[in-house]
C-alpha cells in the first residue's frame, strides 16, 4: 500500500487497541531503503529486523530535534551513538560472531533511519492530513503501539507484494496468492493508486464497522504474524512463525500467553473486506474461467405439474457442495484412505464413503492410530470426525501424528460454530481453532467458494512439512 | 516367563512381518531383542498400537502385522476389538503380552489379573483366539497364529518384572521410525 493508506490502516488497528494514534508514524519505517529494490524487500519488511528499528525510532521520533526538524543535531547524535557502539565493538572478541552481528546491525539501523529522518518527517506530516488527527503528527513514545503500528505495514502490503516476512528463518514469501488470482491482477497493479481508486478504498476500509470491533494489542500482534505465516506459500515451518513471535514478544517484555483467537478472526474478516472492495473495482475480465465451485444438483423435473397440484416452488439455490463433488475433490487431490467417527454435519460424506472403504473406528483417537498405519502403508489418509473428537485425539496427535510426522488429513466439523448449537457443543465448538493453533496443527476452515483450493491446500501443506492438517467444516458446507 | 522372554520367542519366529510395539517396556525391549526395519515403537499414544496395526493390515493385505500390545495397553482402546473383527483384515495378529500390571510406570495391577481379556476378544469375534503361559506353550502355538486366517488374538500371561537391570530407551528418532518402515511396508507393492 501506498503511505497514506499505510497511515490510515496503522491509524484504524491502534484506535480499534485503545492506543495511542501517534505512533501511526511508525508504520512507515519499512519505507526506508528504496534503493535498491530487491534489498528494501528483504531488508525493511522482515520481523527480525524489526527490533532494530523499533529501539532507534523509539529514540528518533519523539525527540525535541526530530520534532524541531534540526536534522543537523539528531546527525551528531547519532554519530556519538555510533562511536559508543563501534568502542562496544572493540571490547568483543572477534569469535563472538552473533555479538557483532548484533552491534552491526544496530549501527545499519541507527544511521539509515537517521539518514533518512527528513523523509519520515515529511510522512508524519502526511499523516496527520490524510487521517486528519492532529494526534497522528505528535509520535508516541509505546514501544508496544509503535510495534502493533510497524507490523501492519508488511501485513497490508501482502496485497500488494510478497513478503519475506520471515528471513532469515524461512525465505518464502507471504502474499494474497489466492486473492491474485480472483482479479484482474494487471489492472489492479497498474491502476490501484490512481486517485480515483485508492480515495475510495481508503474512505470506504476507513469507515469500516469493523474496526468497532474491541481488540487487544498483545495478541493482535501474535495474530499478525501468524496471518503473514499462514499466507506464506509455498509455506513456512511453523517453528520460523512460533520463533518469530516468541522473540518479538520478549522483545516487547511480554511474557506471557496470548490469546489471540478474536484477533485472529479479526484479520480474517479485515481481509475478507479487503478483498471485496478491491475486487468490485478489479474484477477478473469475464472470459476468464470461474473459479468459484458450486453443486451441481441434478436439475428438476421441468415436466408440467399435474393439474390441481400447485407447481413446484422454485427450489432455493443449493449453497455448499454435494457430498459427490467433495469426494470428487479429495480423491483427486490423492486421500485414499477414510476413517473416523460421524459427524452430523458430514451425514452425506460417510453414505457415500462407506462405498469407498470407509473404515469406521470406535473413537477418534483410535482414527488418528489407523491412520498412522495406512500412511506408514503408503496411503494419504482422511479422518473424519466431529470437533468433540479432537479434545479425545489430542494425546494421539501430539504423541503420534505430530511426533512421527505423519501426513493426515483431519476433516472436522465444527459443531457450535458461532455459539448457535446445543449447550454440549458450545465450549468445544468456541475452542476449536485454539486447539489446533494449540496443537501447532495447520488448518482452514472451509468456504463454500473456495474448497477445492483448501482442499488441494491441505494435501500439499501435509507432505510438504509432514503434518497432519486440518479442514474445519461448518453446518451446509457439504450438502 | 517374563515380558523379554517372551519377546524374543516371538521375535525369533518372525520372518517379514511387521510388528507394531506398544509403548513402554515391551517397545524397548523388543529394541534390544530384535531390531528390525519392520518394527514400529510406539513410544506415546498408549493404546492405539493395534489401532496402527489394523490402518496397515487394512492398507497393505498383502503383509502380515504383528501388534505387541500390553494389558494397560488394550485396557485403554477396548473398542479396537470389536473394530478390528468388524473390519477382520486376515493378516492382522493381536498378541498381548499380559502381566496384569503396568510395568513402565512401578507394576501398578491392572484389572487383567481378574478380567480374561482373551475372552473380550472372542466375544468381539477374532477368529483365532489363544491363551499361553509357559514357553513351550507359546513355542507352539506361534505357527498356528501367524498361519492362520486373522484376526488373530493371542495372551501372552507372563510373571510381573524386568529381568534385565537397564532398559535402554528407544534410540531412534520417531521420524526415523516411521521413514524406514514406511520405505518397506509402502514400497512393497
Amino acid at each position: 500500500m501506498d503511505w497514506g493508506t499505510h497511515a490510515i490502516l496503522a491509524t484504524k488497528l491502534l484506535k480499534s487497541c485503545g492506543l495511542d494514534p501517534g505512533a501511526a508514524i511508525y508504520a512507515s519505517l519499512p519505507i526506508i531503503d528504496r534503493q535498491p529494490t530487491h534489498y528494501h524487500g528483504v531488508y525493511a519488511h522482515t520481523l527480525d529486523n524489526f527490533r532494530d528499528f523499533l529501539d532507534v525510532a523509539l529514540e528518533v521520533f519523539p525527540s525535541g530535534e526530530f520534532t524541531r526538524r534540526d536534522f543537523g543535531a539528531l546527525h551528531d547524535r547519532k554519530e556519538s551513538a555510533i562511536q559508543e557502539l563501534e568502542a562496544h565493538l572493540d571490547i568483543l572478541p572477534v569469535s563472538d560472531e552473533k555479538g557483532w552481528h548484533l552491534v552491526e546491525r544496530k549501527i545499519y539501523a541507527l544511521r539509515r533511519i537517521v539518514e533518512e529522518a527528513p523523509v519520515f518527517a515529511h510522512h508524519l506530516e502526511t499523516a496527520a492530513t490524510v487521517v486528519g488527527d492532529p494526534q497522528v503528527g505528535r509520535p508516541g513514545t509505546d514501544r508496544l503501539a509503535a510495534a502493533v503500528s510497524l507490523l501492519s505495514h508488511p501485513y497490508f502490503d501482502v496485497w500488494i507484494n510478497p513478503i519475506q516476512f520471515f528471513l532469515p528463518d524461512c525465505a518464502f514469501a507471504s502474499a494474497r496468492w489466492d486473492f491474485w488470482t480472483a482479479i484482474d491482477f494487471m489492472k489492479f497493479r497498474g491502476e490501484f493508486y490512481r486517485e480515483e481508486h485508492i480515495t475510495r478504498f481508503r474512505a470506504q476500509i476507513g469507515e469500516h464497522p469493523l474496526w468497532n470491533t474491541p481488540l487487544e494489542p498483545e495478541p493482535l500482534v501474535k495474530s499478525l504474524i501468524i496471518r503473514m505465516g499462514d499466507m506464506a506459500a509455498p509455506t513456512v515451518p511453523y517453528e520460523a512463525v512460533d520463533w518469530g513471535i516468541r522473540r518479538f514478544l520478549r522483545y516487547l517484555g511480554i511474557d506471557q500467553y496470548q490469546r489471540a483467537i478474536k484477533e485472529i478472526e479479526f484479520c480474517h474478516r479485515l481481509e475478507e473486506e479487503i478483498d471485496r472492495l478491491i475486487l468490485q473495482d478489479f474484477p477478473r475480465p469475464t472470459f476468464a474461467a470461474p473459479v468459484v465451485t458450486r453443486s451441481r444438483r441434478p436439475q428438476m423435473d421441468q415436466t408440467v405439474p399435474d393439474r390441481g397440484r400447485p407447481a413446484a416452488r422454485p427450489q432455493p439455490r443449493a449453497t455448499g457442495v454435494t457430498a459427490h463433488e467433495f469426494v470428487r475433490l479429495l480423491m483427486e487431490a490423492g486421500f485414499d484412505f477414510f476413517t473416523g467417527v460421524p459427524c452430523s454435519l458430514m451425514k452425506g460424506l460417510f453414505t457415500l464413503l462407506a462405498e469407498h472403504g470407509y473404515v469406521q473406528a470406535a473413537r477418534e483417537d483410535a482414527a488418528v492410530g489407523m491412520a498412522t498405519g495406512a500412511y506408514l502403508g503408503g496411503k494419504q489418509p482422511v479422518v473424519l470426525m466431529q470437533n468433540s473428537g479432537l479434545g479425545q485425539s489430542l494425546d494421539a496427535l501430539s504423541s503420534l501424528a505430530l511426533l512421527y510426522r505423519i501426513p493426515c488429513l483431519l476433516l472436522i466439523g465444527w459443531r457450535g460454530y458461532g455459539g448457535k448449537d446445543a449447550p454440549e457443543h458450545l465450549l468445544t465448538g468456541q475452542i476449536t481453532p485454539t486447539l489446533l493453533e494449540t496443537l501447532r496443527i495447520p488448518y482452514q476452515i472451509l468456504e463454500e467458494e473456495t474448497i477445492p483450493q483448501a482442499i488441494r491446500w491441505a494435501a500439499d501443506r501435509m507432505k510438504q512439512d509432514r503434518t497432519p492438517v486440518a479442514l474445519l467444516l461448518r453446518k451446509g458446507i457439504v450438502t | 516367563m517374563m515380558r523379554e522372554e517372551a519377546i524374543q520367542v516371538i521375535l525369533e519366529r518372525l520372518d517379514r512381518e511387521i510388528v507394531i510395539a506398544a509403548n513402554g517396556f515391551i517397545s524397548r525391549e523388543t529394541m534390544v531383542a530384535r531390531d528390525r526395519t519392520e518394527n514400529f515403537y510406539m513410544i506415546g499414544s498408549m493404546g492405539l498400537a493395534p489401532s496402527i496395526g489394523l490402518g496397515l493390515a487394512l492398507s497393505r493385505p498383502e503383509r502380515r502385522v504383528v501388534v505387541l500390545d500390553g494389558d494397560g495397553n488394550l485396557l485403554m482402546n477396548l473398542g479396537v476389538l470389536p473394530t478390528a473383527s468388524f473390519h477382520a483384515p486376515p493378516n492382522f495378529i493381536h498378541i498381548v503380552l499380559d502381566n496384569s500390571a503396568h510395568g513402565s510406570t512401578g507394576n501398578q495391577p491392572t484389572f487383567s489379573a481378574k478380567v480374561p481379556l482373551e475372552q473380550m476378544a472372542k466375544a468381539a469375534g477374532y477368529r483365532l483366539v489363544y491363551r499361553v503361559a509357559r514357553r513351550e506353550e507359546l513355542e507352539a502355538v506361534l505357527p498356528l497364529l501367524l498361519g492362520g486366517p486373522g484376526p488373530a488374538f493371542l495372551l501372552v500371561q507372563l510373571e510381573i518384572g524386568d529381568r534385565r537391570e537397564e532398559i535402554p530407551r528407544v534410540s531412534l528418532h520417531p521420524e526415523a521410525i516411521a521413514a524406514r518402515l514406511r520405505q518397506v511396508a509402502a514400497g512393497s507393492d
